[in-house]
């Protein structure tokens, strides 16, 4: 059994403090969600644990089967069995689908992956996700609408075979058809796995599909509430805001980006 | 499979003949002579091998002629190449396709002039260089329209990835065109791979060299595409990810 341990982490970006002391713990078979509201530190803890370089962690601990994970680079991370599906995968032309998936199962085993074994297990996982399938000559995520990215996660995902599977926002940009498609590959990915599962989601129609065994609400960079099924049901009856009268706390409202001034335009209009 | 040039060598095809060759370099000196009869269609493919050459390739292209070269120059060697190209009848169309790996201190300089003196002729010129640390490429590409050369094209792209510091790039993109009713174009970018992509990369398990690696690879794999055995183009790709540090070590 396979078990993530956080313990007391905090998380700064460009100096500022995200992340205030948040304690979780993912096993094997269980199934985390997510929930708060926009611009709290939700995606900031799933980039914090698989090491993306802009989300510095100043105190705390991350394990996962009694292996210091901050000491890992965000590679040896993937290696031991932490997968990360974005909320914005990267767009990368010039690199196929099949290319990029190849080399990283290559690259966690000592023998290559045989051809025959590796595109028979890609068109598994294509017509599972129920994908075009030229996906693996596409280039990665290039030219692909949003829904299209979030199924090629999943389709990563179960080349992969994590041991915990992040999925940040996995279910935006899908239609009502494409949610239960990926549901249905998730469910189908835990039930072959046993991975365990943090999910980061608004909705509770794709937590209908996926069953969470907990729920956890983060406000303000900490975990203020966590507990089963049931949390997800009342989030979605009830939005956020009786967290301020039962807890007695601020809801952190997403900051807006102001627009900045340049100053006078160079575009003169001619009279 | 790969024919091996000598040091002076003229290649005349005919009419209407559909011709793809491929051939080696590893002299220390090269001239390569290509002669386009009309309606002719043409592709070469030049593979460097060579410890270190001087490349001179003239290229004359008839009516209705097309003409494709690749080279693909993955050496840990200098390669000082100079390529001419004319465009002497209506509908002669020619294309150049550059990869080029520039390992650690290596040279490679490129001078690439494609001349159209008829019109309704095209031109395209596209190279694609990666270059490692202390690497050193110098590319100058003349796209050159004539007066008189009325619905004639001139299209190039030099695309240059840097990996590691201290290496000089130094691309001169040149349009010279001396007739108003003519398309043309140029792109050029140098520049370092984007963390994004390399943060994706590595979050499912490459490890930076290796994901470096992979971006190479998407900048040289057009060229290899060329070759149409696929055999030939599963070894010259796995000669390529060996090189650029796919499997982890070079």
């Amino acid at each position: 059994m396979s078990k993530l341990v956080i313990n007391n982490l905090h998380v700064s970006v460009n100096d500022k403090e995200i992340l205030k002391g948040i304690d979780l713990t993912v096993c094997s078979n269980e199934r985390h969600a997510l929930m708060g509201p926009n611009g709290n530190g939700k995606s900031t803890l799933l980039q914090a644990i698989m090491g993306n370089p802009k989300y510095v962690v100043t105190q705390g601990s991350i394990i996962f089967d009694d292996q210091d994970v901050l000491a890992m680079e965000v590679d040896e991370r993937s290696k031991v069995g932490l997968f990360l599906g974005m909320q914005y995968p990267s767009e990368i032309s010039g690199v196929t689908n099949s290319d990029f998936l190849r080399s990283a199962i290559n690259a966690r085993r000592e023998k290559p992956i045989s051809l025959f074994k590796f595109i028979k297990e890609m068109d598994k996982a294509i017509q599972k996700l129920e994908m075009k399938p030229d996906l693996a000559h596409r280039f990665l995520n290039d030219g692909f609408s949003g829904g299209e990215k979030k199924r090629n996660e999943i389709v990563q995902m179960m080349m992969l075979k994590p041991q915990i599977a992040m999925l940040d926002e996995i279910d935006s940009g899908l239609d009502v058809d494409a949610l239960r498609i990926v549901s249905d590959a998730i469910n189908e990915i835990q039930e072959e796995t046993q991975m365990g599962l943090l999910i980061v989601s608004h909705y509770a129609r794709f937590y209908d599909y996926l069953k969470p065994t907990h729920a956890h609400i983060l406000v303000d960079g900490k975990i203020v509430m966590s507990s089963d099924a049931s949390l997800v049901e009342k989030v979605d009856q009830n939005g956020y805001e009786w967290l301020e009268d039962e807890l007695h706390i601020q809801l952190k409202k997403e900051e807006t980006k102001q627009p900045i001034s340049l100053g006078s335009c160079g575009a003169k209009k001619v009279a | 499979m790969k024919e091996i040039l000598g040091t002076n060598n003229r290649l005349e095809y005919a009419s209407n003949c559909n011709e793809f060759h491929s051939f080696v370099i590893n002299q220390k000196e090269i001239n390569l002579d290509i002669y386009c009869q009309e309606d002719s269609h043409v592709e070469l493919f030049l593979m460097n091998q060579s410890d270190d050459c001087t490349l001179n390739v003239h290229v004359e292209c008839k009516g209705n002629s097309y003409c494709k070269i690749g080279l693909l120059d993955l050496q840990d060697a200098p390669l000082i190449w100079n390529q001419e190209t004319i465009l002497k009848e209506e509908g002669a169309e020619f294309e150049i396709y550059s990869a080029q790996l520039c390992q650690a201190h290596g040279i490679k300089k490129g001078t690439i002039e494609v001349k159209h003196e008829a019109a309704h002729t095209y031109g395209q010129i596209q190279n694609y260089a990666v270059l490692s640390e202390n690497a050193n490429y110098e590319m100058w590409a003349n796209g050159n329209i004539e007066k008189g050369c009325v619905d004639a094209q001139s299209h190039q792209k030099t695309r240059v990835l840097t990996l590691g510091k201290g290496h000089n790039a130094n691309v001169t993109p040149l349009l010279l065109i001396s007739e108003n009713q003519v398309k043309a174009s140029h792109a050029l970018s140098i520049g370092q791979p984007n963390e994004e992509q390399l943060y994706y990369l590595q979050s499912r398990g490459l490890t930076k060299q290796q994901a470096l690696g992979l971006l190479s690879v998407g900048y040289f794999l057009p060229i290899i595409q060329m070759v149409p055995d696929q055999d030939q183009q599963i070894e010259l790709q796995k000669e390529m990810e060996q090189k650029v540090g796919l499997y982890g070590c070079k």
